[in-house]
């Protein structure tokens, strides 16, 4: 498989302030790679340091296996989908999309050509003449996406390009791009710090957390497999328990948890060491459905949340550890507050997290 | 209280209001009249109306010799403080460096110093150098003179426009010199509008920088018309300053009808004084 | 783990660091060599006469006769009085009209009270001031109008004499005045006003405690551009003045002529002290009323 993108330990000070702090990726050709993360983690300027507008304090940078670390924004082969789109206002579309074909001192019609093309591709068919201040929000989001696109770029970089649309035009727009990507098989960069719109894009994620990556994996494996308590809390939610290895083995790991002994599965994690756990809401069963449960308690129900489809319920333990249940409506009958109930759940869904 | 246009307080206003207009415009009208009237000296009433200082004007070949030499510094003077103006702008507003701040407020500076003891500076400078009665004295002095207010409206023009537009243009390719050209200068026209505008403004009616720097040679036009007036006063001056007056209305009209008033105000009033 | 060195960068990142300094380099050059230079060749021949006749020496010649007589003492009492009556004129002036032309409420009239204003701007001070002494002058069209109303029997004498020079000069520099007014009492939010309404304030007591005070970063700023502007000026009040006032540009322009280049210098030199003393203290005014208003408006 080809590395598109690799970064290697770079990092990022402005003055005294650590923006990037040693972060390596290998980000392969084809994929739809998102990097997400809260606001001032990081993701943002190592999207634009993988662009050329900024520059590594240290550390190297390679596209498609050659060193480009120092070069600028206009010798690299990347094109970015600019936050606030950038779009130039004196120009009209056709312009805006061909400015980097010009530059490169395409024939005319050649260039007419491309932009014809990616104006189709981006569903604008026809929009050349226009002025930028008569496009809607989504038009000039895709005009945006169609000047990165037309110069066929080896990595496409979106910085947080859905912020400023609608929540239904967000929306549609991610499925858009993602059929985009796969028609065209760019490599795209993705910044964004809507969790959910990072799982459902991506091929693969990079959690970003105070300028490190905590986390490197697929959106099904981050959602199961959170391997730092910050990505646990950050992609999706979670129930944290924190403890003391008794028994570690092949079958799985054993961990003290406030008088509870609670199965995780394996983890490399030696007896005695203090670990957190992370159970997911909608892994926690309540009443009937934790009767085959590997860990299972009794305890009271506390509080009961109607939410439409899910209910969510919180539950206190005999030993008073608390936790977050998500159940289907349907299997929330009967569950009323100061209720006694049991609850429990599949060791396997007692995620050991690394801190 | 009466709101309304009924107030007594606003249309005494409004009335004073007209009486600072009568007196700003009186001057120049009255200018206008003087330079069609048939007498020789200055008298109100005019006795009869006629073009003759007109054609008298026409014969002044010093005079105009003069409006050349202004012309010239004035257009040299402008274009040398957009591009010095500019460049200057720029390294102020996108870098950060030590004493920036001090940078700036010693291209400011000249605005402080009294045009007439700069003037008379000058002169004892150019006479040092031997360059005494000169385009270019006269250039470099008037130079001194516009290029503050060119970096002061450029700065603010430049601060307002939008960068994430350089970087998308660099991103596409674009080296630094197209990122200018096709990229921020378009986007700051109306402070380079409006910088050209008053350079040219400036330096074409620069009376007491000039005085001390002029002899025949290079002569400018509101030096020749000072010397003038102090010989004699006779209506050649109303015809040659009706003549000006037009010029002056034309470029009020133009800049009027071509300037976005909101980018206007935006400049002007970031630029300070 | 491979240890990846601090990277200082090639050629390119230099160049980025140090990119500013090809651009500010005409403009610090051109300041420094013409401006700079040229001030301080005027402070050394204030006090070592290079350019006059016989031999220079170090002497502080020129200055001791500027400030000894009381001739020039009376020159520059002078001149700080014309500036102190034009600066007043001005300001009476130019506020009613300021205010007034912030009410206006169609645009079009409002840019066509801008441009009365301010273009009379492009056209040459030696031209207005021309026109001022056309109006002016014993045949001239104010002479002839009081006497048509009847008003009086003998032309008044408005030129070539302080009156004159007062007049023109308030017209020339009236746009100076007006332009940071406006600036600032637009800012005046009408949500303040109402307030003191509200509170009982009529609109003189409104205006005297509300509009004045936040306005005052204006009204100073516009009294040292005037007051500076009027002590600086040449052509009109020499030419209004008619040789019968004299005042320190006056001085100026006539030991040019004399080729009495020393003494010119130190009056340039004064002329200067005095204008930043005005920046000076209107800076001081502006920062303790600046704070206050800053205060009031939050």
């Amino acid at each position: 498989m080809d590395v598109d993108v690799e970064l290697r330990e770079v990092s990022k000070h402005f003055g005294t302030v650590v923006a990037v702090d040693r972060v390596s990726l290998a980000i392969r050709r084809g994929e739809f790679f998102s990097l997400l993360g809260p606001s001032g983690c990081g993701k943002t300027t190592t999207l634009r340091m993988i662009g050329g507008l900024e520059f590594p304090t240290a550390g190297e940078i390679l596209l498609r296996g050659a060193v480009v670390t120092d070069l600028p924004a206009y010798r690299r082969a990347t094109n970015m989908v600019f936050q606030h789109l950038a779009l130039f206002p004196h120009l009209t579309v056709f312009e805006n999309i061909a400015f980097g074909l010009r530059l490169r001192r395409e024939a005319p019609d050649a260039i007419a050509r491309k932009v014809d093309q990616v104006l189709q591709l981006v569903d604008l068919p026809g929009y050349g003449g226009r002025e930028i201040h008569q496009l809607s929000g989504g038009q000039k989001q895709r005009v945006a996406i169609a000047r990165a696109l037309v110069n066929e770029p080896a990595v496409l970089l979106l910085d947080e390009p859905l912020g400023s649309l609608d929540l239904k035009l967000r929306l549609a727009m991610q499925t858009e791009l993602k059929a985009l990507q796969h028609r065209v098989g760019t490599t795209f960069i993705y910044v964004t710090h809507d969790q959910g719109e990072a799982l459902t894009m991506s091929d693969r994620i990079a959690v970003m957390n105070l300028g490190r990556v905590e986390q490197v994996a697929t959106s099904q494996e981050i959602y199961a497999r959170p391997q730092t308590r910050f990505v646990a809390g950050f992609i999706g939610e979670a129930n944290f328990l924190d403890g003391r290895v008794v028994h570690a083995g092949p079958d799985g790991v054993l961990v003290a948890v406030d008088g509870l002994r609670v199965r995780a599965e394996t983890a490399p994690a030696p007896a005695g060491a203090a670990v957190t756990l992370s159970v997911r809401p909608e892994h926690v069963k309540l009443g009937a459905a934790a009767d085959a449960a590997a860990n299972r308690w009794t305890g009271r129900v506390e509080e009961v949340t109607f939410m439409g489809a899910v209910v969510r319920a919180r539950v206190v333990l005999d030993g008073g550890v608390r936790l977050v249940a998500e159940l289907h409506n349907d299997a929330a009958a009967g569950l009323t507050p100061g209720a006694a109930v049991a609850v429990g759940w599949a060791a396997g869904h007692s995620v050991v997290l690394a801190g | 209280m009466r709101p309304g246009s009924r107030d007594p307080v606003r249309l005494a206003l409004l009335a004073f209001l007209w009486l600072v207009v009568a007196f700003m415009l009186a001057p120049i009208v009255f200018t206008l009249v003087f330079a069609f009237s048939d007498a020789s000296y200055l008298i109100f009433p005019p006795p009869g109306y006629s073009l003759r200082w007109f054609a008298k004007l026409f014969e002044q070949r010093a005079l105009f010799a003069a409006a050349v030499n202004s012309l010239v510094v004035a257009i040299a003077a402008t274009l040398a403080s957009l591009v010095v103006g500019t460049a200057a702008a720029m390294g102020l507003v996108r870098y950060r460096f030590f004493g920036r701040e001090l940078l700036r407020t010693l291209f400011l500076a000249p605005l402080i110093v009294p045009r007439i003891a700069f003037g008379v500076a000058m002169l004892i400078y150019a006479v040092l150098l031997r360059r005494f009665g000169g385009l270019d004295s006269l250039f470099l002095a008037h130079l001194m003179v516009t290029l503050p207010f060119a970096i002061s409206i450029l700065t603010a023009a430049l601060v307002s426009a939008d960068r994430s537009l350089e970087e998308a243009a660099a991103d596409l390719g674009a080296p630094p010199l197209v990122t200018f050209w096709k990229v921020t200068l378009p986007q700051i026209r109306t402070g380079l509008a409006v910088s050209g505008f008053f350079a040219f403004i400036v330096s074409w009616d620069q009376v007491e920088t000039s005085l001390f720097l002029v002899k025949t040679d290079n002569m400018t036009l509101p030096v020749a018309m000072f010397y003038y007036l102090q010989r004699q006063q006779d209506p050649v001056i109303a015809a040659l300053s009706a003549l000006l007056i037009g010029v002056a209305v034309v470029g009020a009209v133009i800049a009027v009808l071509t300037v976005n008033p909101r980018d206007l105000q935006r400049v002007l009033s970031a630029g300070g004084r | 783990m491979p240890q990846i060195v601090v990277r200082r960068g090639g050629w390119r990142a230099a160049l980025r660091r140090y990119a500013h300094v090809p651009l500010l380099t005409p403009a610090v050059g051109l300041t420094v060599a013409v401006f700079w230079v040229c001030m301080a060749v005027l402070v050394v021949m204030s006090v070592y006469p290079f350019l006059a006749a016989g031999t220079p020496r170090l002497t502080l010649a020129a200055w001791q006769r500027l400030l000894g007589d009381p001739y020039y003492w009376g020159v520059i009492g002078t001149t700080l009085r014309l500036a102190f009556v034009v600066t007043a004129l001005a300001l009476v002036l130019g506020y009613p009209a300021a205010y007034a032309i912030s009410k206006i409420q169609r645009p079009g009239w409002a840019l066509a009270a801008y441009v009365v204003l301010f273009a009379p701007i492009l056209v040459s001070v030696v031209v207005r001031t021309y026109g001022w002494l056309l109006l002016l002058s014993n045949t001239g069209v104010v002479n002839y109008l009081l006497r048509a109303a009847g008003l009086i029997r003998e032309p008044i004498p408005l030129i070539f004499n302080e009156t004159g020079i007062v007049i023109a000069m308030v017209h020339i520099l009236l746009p100076f005045m007006v332009f940071p007014i406006l600036s600032v009492v637009g800012q005046v939010g009408g949500d303040l006003k109402e307030a003191a309404m509200d509170l009982g304030a009529n609109r003189w007591v409104t205006f005297r405690r509300i509009t004045l005070p936040l306005t005052a970063p204006g009204v100073i700023s516009g009294c040292q551009i005037v007051f500076t502007l009027t002590i600086s000026a040449f052509v009109t009040p020499f030419l209004m003045g008619g040789g019968r006032v004299q005042i320190l540009s006056g001085l100026i322009y006539r030991d040019m002529e004399a080729v009495n280049l020393g003494f010119a210098s130190v009056v340039a030199l004064v002329l200067l002290a005095l204008a930043v003393a005005i920046l000076a203290a209107s800076n001081v005014l502006t920062r303790r009323t600046y704070r206050r208003a800053e205060v009031e408006r939050a």
